[in-house]
C-alpha cells in the first residue's frame, strides 16, 4: 500500500513538473528553420553594475537579446541547423566613452539565458577604475550587428563581505556551530556514546607485547609536516602510545621525515613520559630527524625494521607510495602493526597488510575516544550533524537530476523546474 | 609441496615478479592498445584546440615515478608540439623542473627543432608552496611568478603576453604524482573557474581511484598511469606518428608488457594463496 | 605558558585565514600569514640538518653498530651542502649576466641633471591607492604644479610599460609615450642604459670613443666622468677564440669586419669589448661563409650524383632517396609567395597619442588600429629576379635584396621577411648532411663519400661552437653566483642524475614486490565480501592489461558492456567512484572538524597531553 502512494506521489511530481515544462517550452521552440539575418538586429537595454559583494574586481553586464536570436537546440545544431546569432561580442574601453575599445569575450546564451530573453556577464576589472562597455550581436560569418554602449561609466567597489563565498560561510557556520553546539552540550554533562575501535583498542596489546618481548616500539607519522592535520592526529595518537610505553617500561623509537615533526613529537613524548610518572625514563635522542626525502626515509626505515625488528610498529600519519614497502617490512619481521591515515589511496595497502588499520574518519576520531574527554567526544557527535546535512544534500541533488531527466526525456525540455532547481543547487549553493 | 606453500619465502616470489618483468623487456613483447573513453577524452581536448592557442603543462612529478608517467609526459609534449600549440610549462615539485627539461630535449629540441624558447615554449619553473601557488596563479600568474625558469623577466618573453592567470589558457595538463597534484589543481583551479579552465590529466595508478569522482565535470579526461599512457600514445600515434614512429613515442605501450604478465602473474599468486587457504581450512575440519 | 602561546599563535593564525578567505579587504592578511608560515618552514632546514649531524656524529664517535654508514650518510650531506650552495660549475644566469652589456656601478643620485627628461603631464590618481611600479619609482619624478612629469636617466621598454599599465586614460598613456621617447633620446641608440635597482650604468657592445666622448658631453660631474670611462676601458678587452679546422679562404662578411677580426690561416677568431646576442646571431647564421642552399635542377643533381658515385657505389635506393631529399628544397614559387605574402597591407597599431589626439578631435569611435595600408604587388621584373636566385645568381644576398628595391616597391617587411626566408632555409652544409643521412638510411657511404657530404657542416658546426665560445670568453661576468645550482654538467647535477635519480626510482620500483607479496599473502577468500572484493580485483588486473581485452574480445556486440576491458571502466567510475566519496566526505569532515577542536584549543593532545 505505501509503495503504491509513494509511486503516485513520484508520478505527480513528474506530471506537474512536465506540465511546468511544456509551457516553458512554448517559449523555446526550436527556430532552427527561421531566416538567418544578415548582420543580425542588435541587442538592446545594456546596463553595466558593480558586481554586488565582492573584492571591487566584477562588474556585471545584462542586455536583452537580439530579436533575431533564438534558442537552436544540440540536437537541431547537429542536423545541420544555424543560429541567427552565434554569440556575443562584448568589447570594454578604460579610456572613455568614444574608446578605443577592446574585445573581452564572446559568449553564446545557454538556455536558460533564452528563457529570460537576456543575459549577464560578469567581467574582470581593476578596482575603482572607470569602464565604459558596448555589445554586439554577432552574425554567421564575420558580419555583427550595431554596437550598444553603456553611457555611464562603471566603477567596481570593494564590498565588506565576498558573497560569492556566502553559502560556503553558511555551511561553514552550520558544522562548526554544530561541532561547537554538541561539545557545549557535552561540557554540561550531555550523555555521548562512541563505538568500539578495534585498531586504538589495539594500542595498550602492541606496546605490551614490545614490552614483554623486550623490544622496541616504533612509531612513525608520516611523511607531511605539521601543516598536515593527519600529522596532527598523528602526534595526538603518539602521546597515547608514550603514555602507554612509560607505563609499561617500553623504548619508543620515533624517525621523522620532518624536523618540525621531531621537535613536536619530541614535546609530546616528554610530556606523555611526565604524565605517566616516568620523566626519567624519557631519551630525547629516541626521536629524531632522518631525512626530508620520501624514499631516501623509507629506505632508512626497512634497513632499521630488519635489523632492530621492534615488536610493535605504528603508522600514524600521511602516507604515500611508501605505506606498502613499510607494512610489509613490519609483517615479515613478524611486528604487531596498527597504521591510521586519511590517504583514501594509500588505505587498501594498510588494511591488507596491518593488523589494524584505523581508516579516514576514525584516524581523526583517536583523539577524542583516547582522552574519552566529554568535550571531545561532542566534536565527533557534531560531525554527524555534517554527515547528516551532506546525506540530505546528495539525496535532493540525486532526485532533482533524476526528474530533471525524466523531464527532458518526456517532454523535451531542457530547462524544467527540476532542472534548474539542480542548477541552482550545483551552481549557487555549491558554487 | 604444500608444506612449502604454506611457509613460502617471499623472496621467491619476488623472484617471480623479477623474472615477469625482466623477460617482457627483454623479449621486447609488445601488445597492441585499445583506447577507452577516458584516454579518448583526454585526446579530444587537446586535439580541438586550435594552432596557437595557450596550453599549461604542468608536470609535478619526480624521478621516482617517472617510469609511470614519463611516457604520458613526453605524449602530451608531442601532441601539443603537434597542434602548435604554446606550450607552458611549470612544476609544483622542487625536481619537477627537471622533469620539465627532460620533456624539453626528449621531444621538443629532438624533433620539433623549429620552435624557439620563449615563443612557441616557456619552462616558468618550479614554485614552493603546493596548493598555495595554484590559488594565486589561477587569479594572477605574474604576482608569482616573475621569471621564467631561466631567470628571464616576464614582460620580456613574448609569449607572455596577454597570460595573467591560469583563466587565460585554454586549457590544463596536469601530470601528477601525489601532493601537489591533480587533486589540488581540480579544487583549487577547475572547481572554482568551471567555465574558463578546463583541465585534463595524468596519474599514477594509486591516485586515479581517487579523481574519479571528479570526472566529467571538473575533469573531462584522465590517463590512469601506464594503461593510460599507452592509449594515449596509441591515438597520438595513429593521427600524427606516421608509419615508423620514433621508440620513444611508444614507451607507455612498451611498458604495458612487463605489466601484462605482473598482472597475470599477480592473478596466479592470488589464487595459489587462496588454494592454499582452502586445503588449510579443510585439513582444519578434519 | 609553554602551551599557551602556541594554542594562541594557532587560533589566531587560523581566524586570520577564515577571515580573509571571506572579506576581500582582508585579503592581504592571509598573504602575510603565508609568508610568515614560509620563514618559519625555512627554520625547520637548520633544525633538521643539525639533528641530522648530531645523530650521525655520535653514532660514528660511540662505534655503534652500522657506524660506517653514519659516516657515509655525513659525508654525502656535507657533499652535496657545499657543491650546492658553492654552486660548483654553474654558469651564471643567463639573464642575471646581460650578454653584451658592460657595467659600472653608479648610484641613482648620482646620474647627471643633463639626464633629465620632463614633459608636460600629470600623475593621474587611482582610487585603489596602487603605488607606482617598483621599477621606475626612483627615477620617476612628477611636479603637479607645474604640471610636468620627469624621468631620470633613459627609460627601458619594460619601464615604459609598468607606467602605461598604471592608468588607462589616453592622456597618461600619451604622456608616458612622450617621455619615453624624450628621455631616450641620449642613449646613443638605445645602447646605454641605467639600471636603478642594480644602480649600474650598462652600455651595450664594445663603446668607441665618440661614444664617450658623447656621454662625457652630458657632464662634467667627476663621478659621471669616471663612470663612464671605466666603461670605456673595460669595452677595449680583446678577447680571442682558437677554431680548429676552418677552410683557410673563410673571412668574415664586411658588416661584421669592423666588430670582429678573423685569422682564417691561424683559425683565430678575436673580438674588441663584449659581444651582443645580435652580433653573435650574425656570425653564427652567416651567410656568407655558409651560403644558402638553392634548389637544384636536374644537371646540377646530375653533377652531384656523379661526383658521389666517383668516390664510390650508390644504390638504386640511395639514388631515389637522393632525389627526395632534393625535392624537399624551396622553390621560386615559395620565395614568391612568402614575399607577396609580406607585401600585402597590415593593420597598424596606433601610437597612445594618435588616439589622445582623436580623443581631443572629437572622434566618437576610436579604433586601435589604423586601417591597412594599400597591398604591394611583386612586378615582371621581380618575378624575373627571383627566378634568376633561384637558379643560383647573386652569391651576395644583399645584392639580391638591391636588386629586388631597384625593380620596383620593396618594403623593409618584405625584406625581413626574405632574411627571415634564408634563416629558415637549410645552407649548402645542412642540405648536404641531409643528404647524407637519408642515404645512410638506405644503404652504407664509403670514409670519402662521407668526407664530400659533410665537411660543409662540420666546418659550420666547428665555427657556431667557436662563436659561442666566443660570446661567452668575451662576457664580463657580473654575478659569478647567480647561476642554477642544479645546470646540467654541475656536480650536483651528477649527483642527482646519477644517484639520485636511479636510487629513488629503485625503491618506488620495489613496490612491484611487496604488492606481489601483499597480495599472495592477504587476499584470501575468507567470506562473501573478501570473494567480491577478489572477483573485482580479477577483473581489474585483466582490465588493465591486453589479457583483458583478449580474453573476452569474442563477446558479441549485443552484450559487449561484458567485456572485461568494459566491466574494469565501469567498476572504477561507478562502485570505486561511490566508495571512494563516501570516504572523502568522512576525512573531508573530519579534518574540519579536528581543526576547529585544534584552533579552538579544545584538542591539545598534540602538544604533549590534554592536561594542562
Amino acid at each position: 500500500m505505501k509503495r503504491k502512494e509513494l509511486l503516485a506521489a513520484c508520478m505527480g511530481l513528474i506530471a506537474l513538473g512536465s506540465a511546468t515544462a511544456a509551457l516553458e517550452a512554448m517559449a523555446l521552440q526550436d527556430a532552427a528553420t527561421g531566416q538567418v539575418a544578415d548582420p543580425p538586429r542588435p541587442a538592446s537595454s545594456l546596463t553595466a553594475e558593480d558586481h554586488p559583494l565582492d573584492g571591487g574586481n566584477q562588474i556585471d553586464l545584462r542586455w536583452n537579446l537580439s530579436p533575431d536570436d533564438s534558442y537552436v537546440s544540440a540536437k537541431a545544431r547537429k542536423e545541420g541547423a544555424v543560429k541567427a546569432v552565434p554569440h556575443y561580442v562584448v568589447q570594454k574601453s578604460g579610456k572613455g566613452a568614444t574608446g578605443p575599445f577592446e574585445d573581452v569575450s564572446r559568449i553564446a546564451p545557454d538556455i536558460w539565458d533564452y528563457q529570460r530573453g537576456s543575459m549577464k556577464l560578469t567581467i574582470e576589472v581593476e578596482r575603482g577604475e572607470p569602464y565604459w562597455f558596448r555589445v554586439a550581436a554577432a552574425g554567421p560569418g564575420t558580419s555583427k550587428s550595431e554596437f550598444i554602449q553603456t553611457t555611464e561609466a562603471t566603477v567596481a567597489q570593494r564590498e565588506w563581505f565576498d558573497g560569492g563565498r556566502g553559502w560556503l560561510a553558511l555551511i561553514t557556520v552550520v558544522l562548526c556551530g554544530s561541532v561547537v553546539t554538541y561539545i557545549a552540550a557535552a561540557r554540561r554533562g550531555m550523555d555521548l556514546k562512541v563505538r568500539k575501535i578495534a585498531g586504538l583498542e589495539a594500542v595498550d596489546e602492541a606496546v605490551g607485547r614490545a614490552t614483554e618481548m623486550g623490544r622496541s616500539v616504533l612509531f612513525i607519522p608520516g611523511i607531511q609536516d605539521m601543516n598536515d592535520i593527519q600529522t596532527v592526529a598523528g602526534i595526538t595518537i603518539l602521546a597515547r602510545v608514550a603514555r602507554t610505553a612509560a607505563e609499561y617500561d617500553a623504548k619508543v623509537e620515533v624517525p621523522t621525515s620532518r624536523s618540525l615533526v621531531m621537535t613536536t613529537a619530541r614535546e609530546t613524548v616528554q610530556a606523555a613520559f611526565l604524565a605517566a610518572g616516568r620523566p626519567d625514563a624519557y631519551n630525547e635522542d629516541n626521536i629524531y630527524y632522518v631525512t626530508d626525502e620520501q624514499f631516501g626515509y623509507v629506505a632508512y626505515l626497512s634497513g632499521m625494521m630488519v635489523r632492530e625488528k621492534p615488536a610493535a610498529c605504528f603508522y600514524m600519519g600521511s602516507f604515500f607510495a611508501e605505506s606498502l614497502i613499510l607494512a610489509e617490512t613490519g609483517n615479515s619481521i613478524g611486528a604487531i602493526q596498527v597504521a591510521g591515515t586519511a590517504q583514501p589511496a594509500q588505505l587498501p595497502f594498510f588494511v591488507a597488510a596491518c593488523d589494524y588499520t584505523l581508516i579516514g574518519e576514525e584516524f581523526f576520531a583517536a583523539s577524542a575516544y583516547l582522552s574519552g574527554e566529554p568535550e571531545q567526544l561532542g566534536s565527533l557527535k557534531g560531525q554527524d550533524v555534517g554527515k547528516l546535512i551532506v546525506a540530505a544534500g546528495l539525496l535532493i541533488g540525486c532526485c532533482f537530476a533524476t526528474l530533471a531527466s525524466i523531464v527532458f526525456m518526456t517532454s523535451g525540455n531542457e530547462a524544467n523546474v527540476f532542472a534548474a532547481w539542480a542548477r541552482f543547487l550545483t551552481d549557487t549553493i555549491l558554487q | 609441496m604444500y608444506e612449502f606453500f604454506k611457509t613460502l619465502d617471499r623472496r621467491w616470489i619476488f623472484l617471480l615478479m623479477a623474472l615477469a618483468v625482466a623477460t617482457p623487456i627483454l623479449l621486447e613483447l609488445q601488445f597492441p592498445e585499445e583506447a577507452t573513453g577516458l584516454a579518448q577524452a583526454v585526446f579530444d581536448e587537446i586535439d580541438k584546440l586550435e594552432e596557437g592557442d595557450p596550453v599549461l603543462l604542468a608536470f609535478d612529478f619526480d624521478p621516482a615515478s617517472e617510469g609511470e608517467l614519463g611516457p604520458m609526459a613526453t605524449a602530451f609534449t608531442r601532441h601539443c608540439c603537434e597542434k602548435k600549440l604554446k606550450m607552458y610549462f611549470m612544476a609544483l615539485w622542487p625536481v619537477g623542473p627537471q622533469m620539465v627539461d627532460d620533456a624539453i630535449n626528449k621531444v621538443i629540441r629532438a624533433d620539433f627543432p623549429t620552435l624557439i624558447y620563449g615563443q612557441d615554449y616557456v619552462n616558468l619553473g618550479f614554485k614552493s608552496g603546493n596548493e598555495g601557488v595554484i590559488k594565486v596563479i589561477v587569479t594572477d600568474l605574474r604576482g608569482l611568478y616573475t621569471t621564467d625558469d631561466r631567470g628571464t623577466n616576464i614582460n620580456e618573453i613574448p609569449m607572455m603576453k596577454g597570460i595573467n592567470s591560469v583563466q587565460d589558457f585554454k586549457l590544463v595538463i596536469n601530470v601528477s604524482a601525489g601532493y601537489a597534484g591533480t587533486k589540488e589543481w581540480v579544487q583549487y583551479a577547475a572547481t572554482p573557474y568551471p567555465e574558463k579552465i578546463r583541465l585534463v590529466a595524468g596519474c599514477t595508478g594509486v591516485q586515479a581511484p581517487l579523481l574519479y569522482p571528479y570526472i566529467p565535470e571538473q575533469l573531462p579526461g584522465l590517463l590512469g598511469a601506464i594503461k593510460g599512457a599507452a592509449e594515449y600514445e596509441k591515438l597520438v600515434i595513429e593521427k600524427y606518428g606516421g608509419t615508423d614512429p620514433d621508440p620513444k613515442y611508444l614507451e607507455g605501450i612498451r611498458r604495458m608488457g612487463p605489466q601484462l604478465i605482473a598482472h597475470l602473474l599477480m592473478i596466479a599468486l592470488i589464487i595459489a594463496g587462496n588454494i592454499i587457504f582452502f586445503i588449510e581450512k579443510s585439513r582444519e575440519r578434519r | 605558558m609553554k602551551r599557551t602561546v602556541p594554542l594562541l599563535i594557532t587560533a589566531i593564525g587560523g581566524f586570520v585565514l577564515i577571515v580573509a578567505y571571506f572579506i576581500p579587504a582582508t585579503e592581504s592578511w592571509g598573504e602575510v600569514a603565508a609568508i610568515w608560515f614560509d620563514v618559519l618552514a625555512s627554520v625547520a632546514f637548520i633544525l633538521g640538518g643539525g639533528n641530522l649531524l648530531r645523530v650521525h656524529l655520535q653514532k660514528a664517535s660511540d662505534r655503534k653498530p652500522g657506524w660506517g654508514y653514519s659516516v657515509i650518510t655525513l659525508l654525502a650531506f656535507i657533499l652535496m651542502l657545499f657543491v650546492g650552495l658553492t654552486k660548483w660549475g654553474a654558469p651564471p644566469a643567463v639573464n642575471q649576466e646581460f650578454y653584451g652589456e658592460t657595467f659600472a656601478e653608479l648610484a641613482p643620485a648620482s646620474l647627471p641633471d643633463g639626464l633629465v627628461a620632463t614633459v608636460e603631464g600629470r600623475l593621474p590618481q587611482r582610487q585603489d591607492h596602487r603605488w607606482l611600479p617598483a621599477s621606475v619609482r626612483v627615477q620617476f619624478s612628477h611636479d603637479p604644479l607645474a604640471g610636468t612629469i620627469s624621468f631620470r636617466g633613459w627609460m627601458r621598454p619594460n619601464q615604459r610599460n609598468d607606467l602605461l599599465s598604471y592608468k588607462e586614460t589616453l592622456e597618461w598613456r600619451c604622456a608616458v609615450e612622450r617621455l619615453y621617447t624624450k628621455s631616450r633620446e641620449s642613449s646613443l641608440g638605445g645602447r646605454a642604459s641605467y639600471y636603478a635597482d642594480h644602480r649600474s650604468l650598462s652600455f651595450r657592445g664594445r663603446m668607441s670613443a665618440e661614444d664617450r666622448d658623447a656621454l662625457l658631453k652630458i657632464s662634467g660631474d667627476s663621478q659621471w666622468t669616471a663612470t663612464v670611462n671605466s666603461i670605456y676601458e673595460r669595452s677595449q678587452r680583446v678577447t680571442s677564440v682558437d677554431i680548429p679546422g676552418l677552410p683557410p679562404t673563410l673571412r668574415l662578411p664586411d658588416d661584421l669586419a669592423g666588430a670582429a677580426n678573423l685569422d682564417s690561416q691561424r683559425g683565430r677568431l678575436e673580438i674588441t669589448g663584449p659581444m651582443t646576442a645580435a652580433q653573435r646571431e650574425a656570425l653564427g647564421r652567416n651567410w656568407q661563409m655558409f651560403p644558402l642552399a638553392r634548389p637544384l635542377d636536374s644537371a646540377h643533381r646530375a653533377a652531384l650524383l656523379d661526383e658521389l658515385r666517383g668516390l664510390g657505389p650508390i644504390t638504386a635506393e640511395q639514388e631515389t632517396a637522393f632525389h627526395k631529399t632534393l625535392d624537399g628544397s624551396w622553390t621560386a614559387s615559395l620565395l614568391r609567395t612568402t614575399l607577396e605574402e609580406a607585401g600585402k597591407g597590415q593593420e597598424q597599431d596606433k601610437t597612445n597619442c594618435e588616439m589622445f589626439a582623436e580623443l581631443q578631435a572629437g572622434i566618437t569611435d576610436i579604433k586601435l588600429k589604423k586601417p591597412p595600408g594599400p597591398d604591394v604587388p611583386l612586378t615582371e621584373a621581380h618575378v624575373g629576379i627571383i627566378n634568376r636566385f633561384t637558379e643560383g645568381e647573386f652569391e651576395d644576398l644583399v645584392a639580391f635584396v638591391a636588386a629586388m628595391k631597384g625593380a620596383g616597391d620593396f618594403t623593409s617587411r618584405q625584406e625581413d621577411a626574405f632574411w627571415t626566408f634564408v634563416e629558415k632555409n637549410p645552407t649548402v652544409g645542412e642540405r648536404d648532411r641531409e643528404i647524407a643521412v637519408r642515404l645512410l638510411r638506405e644503404g652504407p657511404l664509403n670514409a670519402a663519400q662521407r668526407d664530400r657530404l659533410l665537411s660543409e657542416m662540420r666546418a659550420q658546426v666547428a665555427w657556431r661552437k667557436g662563436v659561442g665560445e666566443l660570446f661567452v670568453a668575451a662576457h664580463d661576468v657580473k654575478y659569478p653566483w647567480s647561476g642554477e645550482y642544479r645546470a646540467q654538467g654541475t656536480p650536483f647535477w651528477w649527483l642527482y642524475e646519477y644517484a639520485f635519480k636511479p636510487l629513488t626510482a629503485t625503491m618506488f620500483a620495489m613496490l612491484a614486490f611487496y604488492v606481489a607479496s601483499a597480495a599472495f599473502r592477504a587476499f584470501r577468500a575468507k567470506n562473501l565480501e573478501a570473494t567480491l572484493l577478489l572477483g573485482t580485483a580479477f577483473i581489474i588486473l585483466l582490465g588493465r592489461t591486453f589479457a583483458g581485452v583478449w580474453l573476452t574480445a569474442w563477446l558479441p556486440d549485443a552484450v559487449s558492456g561484458l567485456r572485461i576491458e568494459k566491466l574494469t571502466v565501469l567498476i572504477m567510475q561507478v562502485f570505486n567512484t561511490a566508495g571512494s566519496r563516501a570516504i572523502m566526505i568522512g576525512i573531508a569532515l573530519g579534518i574540519a572538524s579536528t581543526s576547529l577542536k585544534v584552533l579552538l584549543g579544545v584538542d591539545r593532545s598534540y602538544l604533549g597531553s590534554a592536561e594542562e
